[in-house]
């Protein structure tokens, strides 16, 4: 028995050998995904940001997809962001066109608030098979705020182009002035694991009664890491949020995901109450507005620009209502 | 050199001298623009092999009697197929002249027209039209390299003007093989001692990105016939056409493997060098005597066979073949019977052989006040002739539906979860799957638009999607209920259309709807 031990050792060690090689030489794709805050307000900036790294070394020319889940499941925030630079490999699906429209497809750039708009998307497929598409369209104000997300999932024939023609509600909150619609073309939701097929492409187009603002833009990454930045809804939904990131690359995918809060409106230390704490950081944010002084802009119930007696008003009732219940 | 060479070379020759003699004056201080339509082309379409159209415009001129234009493009990409032609701006009372396009270094030397009157022509218009065909993928721009636009003064004039190129972009497929495709179609019927010609042009060349990114070409078409369909091969030969004896009553199998090695190896992942594709065709006996053979203009050609399917009112053309011995018989009469689904007969008809042999009828499929889709179904043409005391008779079905359904339309959350009851302002997935009984893949226009209780539109979605012959696709919108929508009962309305009605689009289908719930 010895002797067979002795003589399986030198297999054993090549065997370890090999499987040793063979898995150094298996390559890693990996994604992090970070918020900047774990709790935020309503109508404050969120910033998304992370990186993709390709066995330790940063993916630059990498396409990340960001998905937002509220805490009703609905999605409110899908767009495609790159890691430095757009990949330079041949793209198989391709947005190349988002516009505001009419029903018709008529180019049509302005929309009033509390109105419907419509988007215009063109995807190209330039396989040699058909790919069902799934392509969002993701509105933002003058204030970068996301207003509304609308998809299609669409069957592209091999080597064609379909366009489709989508609705988006524009929020009677909306800010007035030049707005954005971002169109990303992706496998499947990240969710679902889905990842991005191509940049995405915008457009910009006008909220009636506003003044202009800048053009959209998809922010760059730098090497290998990637950032988004958007406002929540003055009136979004308070609780746990989602936020799913994934990407392709080498033909291989990473997801990864991770959650922030938003607040209870009047919960200024966001321990989840609104108690005698929450009341004297209402009360030194509205001396602090009185006074001239810095102040927090939570306390500005109605987002206009002030701490009065709206906001007083605003503030008990969420004083009540939390306590009601 | 040719006429045609030596007229272009004596007008170009013309036109150097008036220009090289005459004062060139600024006769024109409009913003004269002269461009390629359109500006930017951007493919598929139209793919590798395509040809499209590119004209020569000329805007806000004035006063314009003769022009002249050369062009440019990359000749690995495009190929000028066929000579430019005239538009119609300067018409009428031209001479128009182009020389033949050089593929080679992808120019067009000269392209010239001036009119045969002292006159010229204010305005915009179209000057001349071109056909390209796309030979590689990638982008090239199409441009003016010399241009003058002249007007009638005796010595010309030259009107400044400026101009605008056009772009052409074919993004690439990933790396791939050769694809193999010909004709005959499958399925085709011939008679034995036929001709069948076997025409692969229609295969497409491989393509691949390492080290280089390059067509690669086909090097060889490889044909094997199988007659009788049994495993043995009786012909093996190759050529990118070829012609073959329908020598054997029965089916015949034909298998066509086309080779395009990578000229610059090594190939990427997933190159295969090599397609097949199989196409079974079926072979008749001779008819002894007399024989008929009924289809309709969307086939159905062979005894019994199935054409392509109809839709309501469509107009079916009945074709009837009258044969004595495989020889066509003229001025027989033959007689058609239309029989519904139900084996009713609803029509009787008589057509007489042209000198082919050919007797034709037609009717148009009913659509009663009272339920017209009772009549939907297989519906069957009789076609009978008499030739020399021998009744011989034929009978071809076709399917009679809409060719284009709703199957089946369903509200969904984002995760797909089946869900009747969304609330404001949460995203409604509305899911719908269409088929398709033609042989054909058709394109429609779905629209999907949402109604509130209070019937006000909160949401629409319309999509043109092709959908595969006789079988299914799906498509699908999300929206978002917007928060003024009015709670309580929404409606989701689809309809399949032909286009959108404002471009003369009409239903495919009847409208289907469904229910589902708002909450505050």
């Amino acid at each position: 028995m010895a002797v067979k031990t002795k003589k399986l050792f030198p297999l054993f060690c090549l065997f370890m050998l090999i499987c040793t090689t063979t898995v150094g030489a298996v390559s890693n794709l990996n994604i992090t995904v970070t918020t900047d805050k774990q709790s935020y307000s309503r109508f404050e900036s969120v910033q998304v940001y992370g990186n993709l790294v390709l066995d330790s070394s940063p993916v630059t020319d990498g396409l990340v997809a960001l998905l937002v889940k509220n805490p009703s499941s609905n999605y409110i925030v899908m767009r495609t962001v790159n890691t430095g630079m757009n990949p330079q490999s041949p793209l198989i699906v391709e947005v190349r066109s988002v516009y505001s429209c009419d029903l018709n497809g008529n180019p049509k750039p302005d929309v009033s608030k509390g109105s419907l708009a419509y988007f215009n998307v063109t995807i190209s497929n330039y396989d040699l098979v058909t790919h069902i598409v799934l392509a969002t369209v993701n509105l933002y104000d003058k204030n970068n705020v996301a207003l509304s997300l609308v998809s299609s999932n669409l069957p592209i024939p091999a080597r064609s182009a379909s366009s489709f023609i989508i609705s988006a509600s524009i929020p009677s909150w909306a800010t007035s002035g030049n707005a954005a619609a971002y169109a990303s073309a992706y496998t499947e939701w990240p969710e679902a694991g889905g990842t991005p097929y191509c940049p995405e492409e915008s457009a910009s187009f006008n909220i009636l009664g506003g003044s202009s603002g800048p053009q959209p833009s998809t922010p760059n990454g730098s090497q290998g890491a990637y950032n988004l930045t958007f406002r929540l809804p003055p009136k979004c939904q308070v609780g746990t949020y989602v936020v799913y990131a994934s990407s392709i690359y080498n033909g291989m995918t990473a997801l990864a995901n991770t959650v922030f809060f938003v607040k209870q409106p009047g919960d200024f230390d966001g321990d989840g109450d609104i108690d005698s704490k929450d009341i004297f950081a209402f009360l030194d944010a509205y001396i602090a507005y009185w006074s001239g002084n810095p102040w927090n802009p939570e306390a500005d119930f109605d987002f206009d620009g002030d701490v009065d007696s709206s906001d007083v008003f605003a503030f008990v009732d969420a004083y009540i209502q939390y306590w009601s219940t | 050199m040719n006429m045609k060479q030596i007229l272009a070379l004596s007008i170009a020759i013309m036109m150097a001298m008036s220009i090289s003699l005459g004062t060139i004056k600024t006769a024109n201080a409009q913003a004269t623009v002269l461009s390629l339509q359109p500006g930017t082309i951007s493919g598929p379409p139209p793919d590798l092999g395509e040809t499209f159209t590119v004209t020569l415009e000329i805007a806000d001129v004035t006063n314009l009697w003769g022009w002249a234009v050369n062009l440019a493009w990359g000749p690995t990409v495009l190929e000028m197929v066929g000579a430019p032609t005239e538009g119609t701006f300067l018409q009428p009372g031209t001479l128009f002249a182009a020389a033949p396009p050089d593929n080679v270094n992808g120019i067009l030397p000269d392209m010239s027209c001036g009119r045969t009157t002292a006159t010229g022509v204010s305005g915009s218009g179209v000057l001349a039209s071109m056909t390209f065909r796309v030979k590689g993928y990638g982008s090239t721009t199409i441009n003016i390299t010399y241009s003058e636009l002249l007007d009638p003064a005796i010595p010309h004039n030259q009107i400044l003007h400026t101009i605008a190129n056009s772009n052409f972009n074919l993004p690439p497929p990933p790396a791939h093989g050769p694809t193999a495709k010909f004709t005959p179609a499958d399925g085709t019927w011939y008679m034995e001692g036929d001709s069948i010609f076997l025409d692969a042009t229609s295969s497409t060349p491989g393509y691949d990105t390492v080290p280089v990114a390059e067509v690669c070409p086909i090097t060889s078409y490889d044909w094997q016939i199988d007659f009788g369909n049994d495993g043995s091969v009786e012909m093996i030969f190759g050529g990118v056409t070829a012609t073959i004896l329908a020598s054997i009553v029965g089916d015949v199998k034909v298998t066509l493997t086309v080779t395009a090695p990578d000229p610059t190896p090594p190939s990427g992942s997933g190159y295969s060098t090599t397609d097949t594709e199989i196409h079974i065709l079926h072979i008749r006996a001779i008819p002894q005597g007399a024989d008929i053979d009924i289809y309709t203009q969307r086939g159905g050609v062979g005894p019994d066979a199935q054409s392509d399917a109809f839709g309501p009112q469509e107009l079916v053309i009945l074709y009837a073949k009258v044969t004595y011995n495989n020889v066509p018989v003229a001025n027989k009469d033959v007689a058609f019977e239309i029989q519904n689904a139900d084996g009713t007969a609803i029509a009787y008809r008589t057509g007489r052989a042209n000198s082919e042999g050919i007797a034709t009828a037609e009717y148009r499929l009913p659509w009663p006040d009272e339920d017209p889709e009772a009549g939907f179904g297989i519906w069957t043409i009789i076609g009978t002739v008499d030739v020399s005391q021998v009744v011989v008779n034929d009978t071809c079905t076709f399917q009679f539906d809409y060719i284009i359904k709703i199957v089946s339309v369903q509200t969904l959350l984002q995760n797909n979860t089946p869900a009747t009851s969304f609330a404001r302002e949460s995203s409604v997935k509305v899911n719908v799957t269409l088929s398709n009984i033609r042989k054909v893949d058709v394109a429609t226009t779905v629209t999907i638009t949402i109604y509130d209780e209070a019937k006000v539109p909160i949401a629409a979605f319309v999509v043109e999607i092709s959908v595969t012959a006789q079988g299914q696709t799906w498509t699908a919108g999300t929206m978002t209920i917007p928060s003024w929508a009015f709670v309580g009962q929404a409606t989701v309305y689809v309809n399949a259309l032909t286009q959108l009605p404002s471009l003369s689009g009409v239903p495919c289908c009847p409208e289907s709807a469904i229910n589902f719930q708002i909450t505050a």
